[in-house]
């Protein structure tokens, strides 16, 4: 993999393939590379190890992705950090991702992923998959997040040369029609994260004979029981917020509080306003910019929330921008945020209706309750029901952007694919 | 002389160097004689008194006008106030924003002085056709209150009001128009963009199309509101000048509110030394209206020629607030406001779902 730095993609960031010809170079290459047997356990250990040094940050090319990232986005390095830790523990154990590897029939396919720009590490569950089963990776990052993928396929290379060389780079224009082609015409399928519209644009491009799995638009919430409603979740579900910036789908955007008292649902919302005050003004800062467009939102969601506060059952915390925003709303269904630390809060009664938004577009849900206080049927429904509304990753508050390597992202159908893999 | 005799002084003779000192004189009327007002300041920790320039004023959200009463308490008893009410067509719940108007003399001032300038700088007097009902037919809205005026002061000969609160007649419009078109009379059309594709739809199908006389004009206003399929400002004045010969530069687009009594309208070669390509137009404020764009994190003013959150000061609002913060975005130019529009919400690509798309899901703007 070459690495020279370029700035043909507009970014002072070492980079590999940038011209068209060089993609189909580089799939021969992969293919070359993947005639090679590697086995799940040594792909495991490498792989693993990869996870545990972007966790930890320990070492010179991980701090210098962490100072791009944060450079080129506006946030704090701590934050990219804590964010990329939360990202890469679960993904650190050699034993568990064998496992999971062991349960997938290998390939030798030539995967070509398309990587989104809202967060770095968004499609890191997949490449890992790819890898563990024998596979090899053309990746195509975000002009907005370029950073993250080739750190972990430099990483990759010097922990285990052969299993890095099944990984290529590439970073060009996404309009760029003849970069495409080569793309699509040198991968046996595609994997593409983004927007529904990039996802529609993509999955027409890609036919007829191209496999694609599409991971659109998703969003996350937060499910709270009335005896879990207290200061401790509070500060768990602030992390989950916080991370990444609130940009990613698995980043809670409303949480769902069931009321011992009419006014509890609210007590919360100001339990997650002092817990995010604390993370913005300590160990994970906000950023110091935010994009223009999800400004405007988040003004627009302030001052309204602000206003109605007087006659409606809404209530407005906030601290000073760039910071974080909480909504208490009596009446509302699930909102969707601008992100930056702009969440909602609402009782859970009638919890069906309040998801029907964005039935069909939830990823994540954290459910916090008490063992010994929560019947376990009850909670048992609200599994059921989140799991019905597309929910694909419960967890405790505090998990949201850890989710296992097993994670059915997206419903399922990478997982379900690899499985049939030819 | 009472601060609203000062703002109509100030309209009817406007002096560009007095405008800053009468407007914190406004300003601090309105602190001491609002109470929500008052407590909103309060809020922010500003000090009216020790406010010395209009750009350290923060700026009321016109989303105020739907949950506050904001007139001056010390008017509220006056005979003539007027209380308009907004549309309520774009947003989910029947939230209408109230703006009572204490003294309706002011806004009057404000709308026919700036409408003489942008659309009747030739002083001419015409038949006038209202596609949008008129203040007998729907009394609470403010624009019926404008075209009302504006057929008054401008309007000479044949008026026509050929819309209700339920529809547009839109053969009556047509047959109105034929007519004038007989006769060789220019006329006026005030409408709104909504009014304005129905008719369009119309007039594509007729045969022989109209050729309205030289003079006649065109203002609409309220943009995409309402329209399944919205007509952009252009597609206005492209089709107004292939169905109704109407030329471009006598096609005046307006942007106002009920939530502010003055308004701005497109600068032509009509009505200014400005001729900008279609969908480049910038519009143009009245003396007494001044405009400011805004960091949305910081609500401080950006520099001229950056994108920012529009915000206004309107002397005309005097018995209201007068710094107010929209929900449009803009750019400002040599004084002049080019409108970019609602925030496109274009959020950064990824897999986290978009406000526009949720939007689109449940079917309207996302209440919050």
């Amino acid at each position: 993999m070459s690495a020279t730095v370029s700035k043909k993609c507009g970014l002072e960031a070492p980079i590999g393939i940038v011209l068209p010809d060089e993609i189909s170079a580089a799939a021969r290459r992969l293919r070359r590379e993947n005639a090679k047997p590697i086995s799940v356990e040594r792909a495991a250990n490498a792989l693993a190890q990869v996870c545990r040094v972007i966790a930890y940050g320990s070492s010179a090319i991980v701090d210098a992705t962490i100072s791009s990232i944060a450079s080129q986005r506006g946030w704090a390095e701590r934050l990219v950090c804590a964010s990329l830790e939360a990202l890469c523990l679960p993904l650190s154990d050699d034993a568990q991702l064998e496992a999971v590897g062991g349960k997938i029939k290998s390939g030798h396919e030539v995967i070509g992923f398309i990587m989104p720009g809202n967060i770095p590490g968004a499609g890191l569950h997949e490449l890992i998959l790819t890898l563990l089963t024998g596979q090899a990776a053309l990746i195509k990052t975000s002009g907005a997040e370029p950073f993250f993928f080739d750190c972990f396929a430099r990483l990759l290379t010097l922990i285990d040369p052969e299993l890095g060389e099944r990984i290529a780079i590439s970073c060009w224009n996404r309009d760029s029609a003849s970069h495409f082609k080569e793309f699509r015409d040198n991968c046996d399928r595609i994997v593409a994260l983004g927007n529904d519209e990039t996802i529609a644009i993509l999955t027409e491009a890609s036919k007829p004979n191209r496999d694609f799995a599409g991971f659109g638009a998703r969003v996350s919430g937060a499910f709270v029981t009335a005896s879990a409603a207290t200061k401790e979740t509070a500060w768990h579900l602030a992390h989950d917020v916080a991370l990444f910036e609130q940009c990613g789908c698995l980043s809670p955007q409303h949480a769902f509080v069931e009321e011992s008292t009419e006014d509890s649902a609210a007590a919360f919302a100001a339990h997650l306003g002092d817990s995010l005050d604390i993370l913005s003004k300590g160990p994970l800062p906000p950023s110091s910019t935010i994009p223009f467009n999800n400004a405007v939102r988040i003004r627009s969601i302030r001052e309204r929330a602000r206003w109605r506060s007087l006659s409606d059952s809404v209530r407005l915390y906030e601290g000073p921008l760039p910071g974080w925003t909480v909504i208490y709303d009596r009446s509302a269904g699930f909102q969707v945020s601008p992100g930056f630390r702009t969440v909602f809060v609402s009782p859970a009664d009638d919890l069906e209706r309040r998801l029907a938004p964005v039935r069909g577009k939830i990823e994540a849900f954290a459910m916090a309750f008490d063992r010994s206080h929560d019947y376990p049927k009850k909670i048992e429904h609200v599994r059921s029901l989140l799991h019905d509304a597309g929910a694909t990753y419960l967890c405790d508050a505090g998990s949201m952007q850890s989710p296992p390597l097993d994670w059915s992202h997206g419903g399922g159908a990478f997982l379900r694919s690899l499985s049939e893999a030819r | 002389m009472s601060i609203f005799d000062d703002v109509l002084s100030f309209i009817d003779t406007p002096q560009e160097r007095a405008f800053e000192e009468l407007a914190l004189r406004v300003f601090r009327y309105q602190s001491t004689n609002i109470p929500v007002y008052k407590e909103f300041l309060a809020s922010r920790g500003v000090n009216p008194t020790a406010v010395t320039r209009i750009d350290a004023i923060p700026p009321m959200s016109t989303v105020a006008f739907k949950h506050a009463k904001l007139e001056s308490q010390d008017e509220a008893a006056s005979p003539g106030l007027h209380v308009f009410f907004t549309s309520g067509t774009t947003i989910g719940k029947a939230e209408r924003g109230r703006h009572a108007v204490v003294h309706p003399e002011v806004y009057r001032a404000s709308s026919i002085s700036h409408l003489r300038r942008m659309l009747f700088p030739d002083w001419a007097k015409l038949a006038m056709l209202a596609l949008h009902p008129t203040v007998e037919r729907m009394a609470e809205s403010s624009l019926s209150q404008m075209i009302s005026w504006c057929i008054e002061e401008f309007g000479r000969g044949i008026i026509s009001c050929v819309a209700t609160r339920e529809e547009v007649d839109v053969t009556g419009a047509i047959t109105f128009l034929r007519e004038r078109e007989r006769r060789n009379q220019p006329v006026c059309l005030l409408a709104t963009t909504s009014a304005c594709a129905k008719l369009f739809s119309v007039l594509a199908k007729c045969d022989p199309p109209l050729e309205l006389p030289v003079g006649s004009r065109l203002m609409d206003t309220g943009g995409p509101k309402g329209q399944v399929e919205p007509l952009s400002p252009a597609q206005v004045v492209i089709m107004a000048e292939r169905l109704l010969a109407v030329s471009p530069e006598m096609v005046i687009n307006e942007y106002g509110m009920t939530e502010m009594c003055s308004q701005l309208y497109d600068a032509t070669s009509f009505n200014s030394w400005r001729s900008d390509p279609l969908g480049a137009r910038v519009k143009l404020a009245p003396a007494w209206l001044q405009p400011f764009t805004l960091d949305p994190i910081t609500l401080r003013p950006v520099p001229e020629g950056e994108r920012g959150l529009l915000a206004f000061f309107d002397l005309a609002n005097v018995g209201s607030v007068s710094m107010l913060l929209t929900e449009d975005v803009g750019i400002i130019e040599s004084g002049a406001v080019r409108i970019l529009g609602r925030s496109t919400a274009t959020d950064p690509r990824g897999c986290a779902l978009a406000i526009t798309e949720f939007a689109a899901r449940i079917g309207c703007e996302s209440d919050l």
